[in-house]
This record gives C-alpha cells, sequence and structure tokens, in this order.
C-alpha cells in the first residue's frame, strides 16, 4: 500500500472520529483527532523534503504534540477557571493568557515553519518519488 | 458621524476608485481579469490573500460576537484562520501553482476537470461556488450597509447601494488585478489600523486587568478563552476554520495567479501575520466594548453587530475612528470583489464549458457577470435578517464542504475518482443548505452546538474518499505533468 493511501486513510480515520464527537457532543473527541491531522496536513507538505532527509518527519510530530500539550493545558485550566478570580497572567486569566500569548502565536509559528522549510528545487523533482518516500516511510 | 471620519472614509474610497481605473487599463485579456496575467509578486498575493479572508463577518462580526458572549468566536474562528493559511499553503500551494503553469488553467473548475478529466465535476464545482458566492457576498453586502448607515446616516439599503457602486466600478473594469490591488490597500490599512486600535482599546478599558475584572463581575465566563460559547461549537469552528481554509475559492486560486514558484516562500508566514494582527483587534474591541457597557459607559446596541461602530465613534479620536471604519470598509470590499470574479468565472466559464460550451468574448461576458452577481447579492442580502457572523460560518462552511475534497484531496491523491468528487461536491452543497434552512425554520437536525459547516466538511471528506475507493475502476490514468504537480 502507497504512503499516500496510508494518510489518506489516517485521515479519514481521524475526521471519521471528529464527526462521532459532533454527533455524541464531545468537544474533546472533535478537538484532539483534528490535532493529529494538523500534524499530518504538515507532513503532507513536507513529503519530497522528508524523503531527502527524513529527519525532517520530526516537525509534523512535533506540531500536533505541541497543540496536544497547549490544548491539554488549556482544557486543565478550563475545568477550575470560573473559581480562579484572583491569577491573572499579563492581566487575563490564565485560559485566556494560554489562548493569545502560546496558541495564537503557534499558529503563526506554523506558517514560519513553511518558510523555513520551503524547498523551491523540489518542484522540478521526478514523479518517482512517491515510491522514494514510500521506502523511507516503510 | 463627524466630518474627520466622513471625510476619511471617502478618501478611501476615492482611492479605491482611482486603483479601478489603473487596473481597467492594465485587464485586457481574460488571463488578466481572472488571474492577474499570473503575474504576482509574494507580498502582493499573501496580503490580497488575507484580505479576502479577513472580511465583514471576521472584524464586524467577530467584535460583535465577542462583545455579545467572550472570547468563544474569536478561540473558535479568527485564531484557526491563520493556522489554515499554514496547512493551505503546505497543502496545496505548490501543487495549485504548478497546476496554473499547465496552462490555460484561470478557475478551480479548470483545475478540477484537468485532474478528474470530467466535465461533470467542473460543472457541479462551478454550481457549488456560484451558490457561495451568493450567499457569502450577500453577508458582505449586509456588512456594508450596517457600516456606511453609521458614517453617511442613510440607511443600511442606501448605504450598501452605494458601497455596491464603488465595489462594481472597480470589479467590472479591473477584475481581479482591481481586486488584488485593492486588497493590498485595504490589507495594509487593516493591519495598521488594527495594532492602533488594540492599544487605545485596552486603555479606553482602563487596562486588560480592569476589563478581566469587569467581565468577571458580570459573567465569570465572559473572561475565560472560551466565553459564554458551547464548547462543542468551538471546536467545530477550530477544525472547519482551519482546515477549512484550503477549501476557499477565493483564496487558494489566488495561487494561480503567482508569478513563480519562489513566491510562495514566505506567503503563509506573511498572510498569517497580518491575520494575527486582525485577531487584536476584534478581541481588544469586543472585550473593552463589554466591560464599558458593564460599568455603565457604553450605550444599549440594537444588534451586537453594532459594537464596532459604535466603540470607535465614541471611544477613539475621529482620525482614528475614521481610520478603522475606512479598514471596516476595506475588509468587506476586499472580500466581496474576489468573490464577484470568482462567481464570474464560474458562470461564464466553468458551468457553460461543463456543457461543452465555450463563451465567446469571455473578458466581456465576465464584466457583465459581475455586474448582475453584485445585483442578485444585493437583493438576496435585503431579504435576510441573521447576524453578520453566522452568515459568514455558512459561506464558508459552504465552500469549505464543496471545494476541500474535490479540489485539495484531489490534488493529493492519486486514487481519488471524479465519481467521489461529484458526490462529495452534491452532498456538501445539499448538507450545508438543508440543514442552514432548516435551522432557520426551526427543523434542528443535528446536536446542540455542532455547526453545519463543520459536519457538512467532515461528511462531505468521508464521502469523497469512500466513494473514491468504490469506483476505483473508473480512476483516470494520470499523465506525468498532473503526477508532478500532485507532487508538489
Amino acid at each position: 500500500m502507497h504512503v499516500s493511501d496510508r494518510i489518506i486513510y489516517l485521515f479519514l480515520f481521524l475526521v471519521g472520529l471528529s464527526l462521532i464527537g459532533m454527533i455524541l457532543q464531545s468537544w474533546r473527541m472533535i478537538l484532539y483527532p483534528y490535532l493529529i491531522v494538523i500534524g499530518i496536513t504538515i507532513l503532507i507538505g513536507m513529503w519530497k523534503s522528508i524523503i531527502h532527509v527524513p529527519k525532517k518527519i520530526c516537525i509534523p510530530i512535533s506540531v500536533s504534540i505541541i497543540y496536544f500539550i497547549l490544548y491539554g493545558l488549556l482544557d486543565i485550566l478550563s475545568l477550575d477557571s470560573i473559581a480562579d478570580k484572583d491569577y491573572y497572567i499579563f492581566g487575563m486569566t490564565p485560559t485566556m493568557a494560554l489562548y493569545l500569548i502560546a496558541i495564537l502565536p503557534s499558529a503563526v509559528i506554523i506558517c514560519l515553519l513553511y518558510a523555513i522549510t520551503f524547498t523551491h528545487g523540489n518542484m522540478s523533482n521526478n514523479t518517482n518519488e512517491n515510491h522514494e518516500l514510500d521506502e523511507v516511510i516503510k | 458621524m463627524n466630518g474627520i471620519i466622513t471625510g476619511i472614509v471617502v478618501v478611501y474610497l476615492f482611492i479605491c476608485i482611482l486603483i479601478g481605473i489603473w487596473a481597467t487599463r492594465q485587464t485586457k485579456s481574460t488571463s488578466d481579469f481572472l488571474i492577474a496575467g499570473r503575474n504576482l509578486g509574494m507580498f502582493v498575493m499573501a496580503i490580497a490573500a488575507f484580505s479576502s479572508i479577513q472580511s465583514g463577518f471576521g472584524l464586524l462580526g467577530g467584535v460583535g460576537q465577542t462583545y455579545d458572549a467572550g472570547m468563544g468566536f474569536a478561540a473558535g474562528v479568527l485564531i484557526a484562520a491563520p493556522l489554515g493559511f499554514g496547512l493551505t499553503w503546505f497543502l496545496v500551494g505548490k501543487r495549485m501553482w504548478m497546476m496554473g503553469s499547465k496552462g490555460d488553467v484561470y478557475t478551480l473548475g479548470d483545475v478540477v476537470e484537468k485532474r478528474y478529466d470530467s466535465k461533470a465535476a467542473r460543472g457541479w464545482l462551478g454550481i457549488a461556488i456560484t451558490l457561495g458566492v451568493i450567499g457569502y457576498l450577500g453577508t458582505q453586502v449586509q456588512a456594508m450597509g450596517i457600516i456606511m448607515h453609521s458614517i453617511f446616516g442613510v440607511s443600511p439599503k442606501v448605504g450598501a447601494l452605494i458601497g455596491l457602486t464603488i465595489l462594481a466600478f472597480y470589479s467590472v473594469g479591473g477584475g481581479i488585478i482591481a481586486s488584488v490591488y485593492t486588497d493590498l490597500f485595504q490589507g495594509i490599512i487593516m493591519i495598521i489600523v488594527s495594532i492602533v486600535i488594540f492599544f487605545i482599546a485596552i486603555n479606553v478599558g482602563g487596562g486588560m486587568q480592569t476589563i478581566t475584572q469587569n467581565l468577571q463581575s458580570a459573567d465569570p465566563l465572559l473572561a475565560t478563552s472560551f466565553g459564554t460559547y458551547s464548547m462543542v461549537s468551538i471546536a467545530c469552528w477550530i477544525f472547519l476554520f482551519s482546515l477549512g481554509a484550503a477549501g476557499q475559492p477565493h483564496f487558494i486560486n489566488k495561487f494561480l495567479m503567482i508569478k513563480s514558484p519562489k513566491q510562495l516562500k514566505w506567503g503563509a508566514f506573511t498572510a498569517g501575520i497580518a491575520y494575527a494582527i486582525t485577531v487584536l483587534l476584534v478581541v481588544s474591541i469586543g472585550l473593552s466594548a463589554r466591560s464599558l457597557y458593564i460599568q455603565g459607559k457604553f450605550p444599549e446596541l440594537a444588534t451586537p453587530d453594532d459594537s464596532l461602530v459604535v466603540f470607535v465613534t465614541h471611544f477613539t479620536p475621529s482620525v482614528i475612528g475614521g481610520l478603522v471604519l475606512a479598514g471596516l470598509l476595506a475588509a468587506i470590499m476586499s472580500t466581496g470583489s474576489g468573490f464577484v470574479t470568482l462567481g464570474a468565472a464560474s458562470i461564464v466559464r466553468d458551468i457553460p464549458r461543463a456543457f461543452n460550451i465555450k463563451v465567446k468574448n469571455e473578458l466581456m461576458m465576465n464584466r457583465i457577470v459581475v455586474l448582475a452577481l453584485l445585483i442578485i447579492s444585493t437583493l438576496f442580502s435585503f431579504y435576510m435578517d441573521t447576524l453578520v457572523a453566522l452568515l459568514g460560518v455558512f459561506g464558508w462552511g459552504t465552500f469549505a464542504s464543496t471545494v476541500f475534497p474535490a479540489v485539495v484531496l484531489g490534488l493529493i491523491w492519486k486514487r481519488a475518482t471524479k465519481q467521489g468528487a461529484i458526490a462529495s461536491i452534491v452532498i456538501g452543497l445539499f448538507l450545508n443548505f438543508l440543514l442552514e434552512i432548516g435551522q432557520k425554520y426551526g427543523i434542528v437536525i443535528l446536536p446542540e452546538g455542532v455547526v453545519v459547516g463543520a459536519f457538512s466538511l467532515a461528511i462531505s471528506i468521508m464521502t469523497f474518499i469512500i466513494i473514491s475507493l468504490l469506483t476505483q475502476k473508473e480512476n483516470v490514468r494520470l499523465d506525468k505533468e498532473m503526477l508532478k504537480a500532485m507532487e508538489g
């Protein structure tokens, strides 16, 4: 099975989980699978780059892990944020601060990652590289 | 409204007209009208992409929703959008550019027909985009009416007509060239204004901690990152507005306009950071205005959508107020101009070609259809009574669920078939319309809090993959050039 097929099946599975989350009204079941989808999306964009430097696969994995940590922390903080009325970070409640100081900039950092990992030379390479990627992932 | 504010807005509108005149002179062919002659640099494309995504519903509706119920809308919609820029560049940046390099590719319909070798897929996508354009453009018209009403004191309908006349002037003549260069001008206004107003709004509110404490005194939830919104809705918005960004045709067709692949490199970062800056405007005004209201210092509003205009006219210096309102009009008009050109391309190019009809003098026909679309959207908007932000979510959802699977996944996955593409477009389109119309008339099928667009996007993605797997015998053999484009 080609790696692109595997990625699409994983994508299908995760989107399916999010859909079940919607039906069951479980926001965690919608959000957490989607955080893996973000990593998969970046993996798809970096395919060619990863072929040449397989270690780069840690970039999409790290993005998903960082988002898991950030939203996990937000989840934990949200559990008692209403009672916590006396603790402020830059004048904001901890959850608000986490969102505006960490989660919003993370989105911009992902945009920056595109520039950092961009390899223009890739656009003229041959079509056999998908098969090479299969081998790399295997 | 005082003279300084009115003056600034009039100057802004005049500059838009001048850009329109210049762009009309530059527009000599269909390629110029639809893809700016495939000659855009990174900065122009990225700011145009940001401007077309940050629209009336993001700013006007975003401030309204934040004022009304706290950070939830921003946490779900506005913070997901910059992430959407990054994901879209990763997913389709190079792929769309390479599709454009195949020649005679001006629209997403062209992309889909070449990918699946299917005129039916092109036709269905053309219909979906046309319907989405009419609905989404309606939100821009509605938002424009609110702003013009506030600035010039005319009725919202007359205000919308004034704005639309100017929009029509530069869009009919200059097509996408007018659109991207007004987007550039408008985008820069939005960025500058957002930075300035962020500090003013926090200052007017008495500092961040005072704002937070005032919000907590009224309702502790208002000071949290999710406000009083349902967590299910926020999770749905994050999914819809980041992944679904890659399905916004007025955004991804801009990849067809870039002159060389080198220009892709810094585009995502430029667009993402620009959008993130405008989020500061939404959050600061929304929360500060609500804090002032709790203290009895902010007037009662007829609708939360009025909060931005009331804030800048009552609590900021006139020059800043004028620039903010000009920036707001900029957001609305930049999105609107992108939409009408897109809709015209679907009607003049994609739908007729699906029936083997090639329209003669495409350039002239595009101009006529741009005008017709503006009129239809105006009529549509006059019969709508929903809040701008919610209408915008509906428009975004329609595009995401119809375009994302067929175009984005289709450019990634070789086993995608035309049957999968058509099924996902049709299901995405009908689910969005039926569920939204049902909700409007009290027929609620989805569980509470679930966003129709997110649900439709998930279903259409699954439909696309499953139907493609079931119809593998029909899969077309892809030529070398197509395979190369799909590898990105």
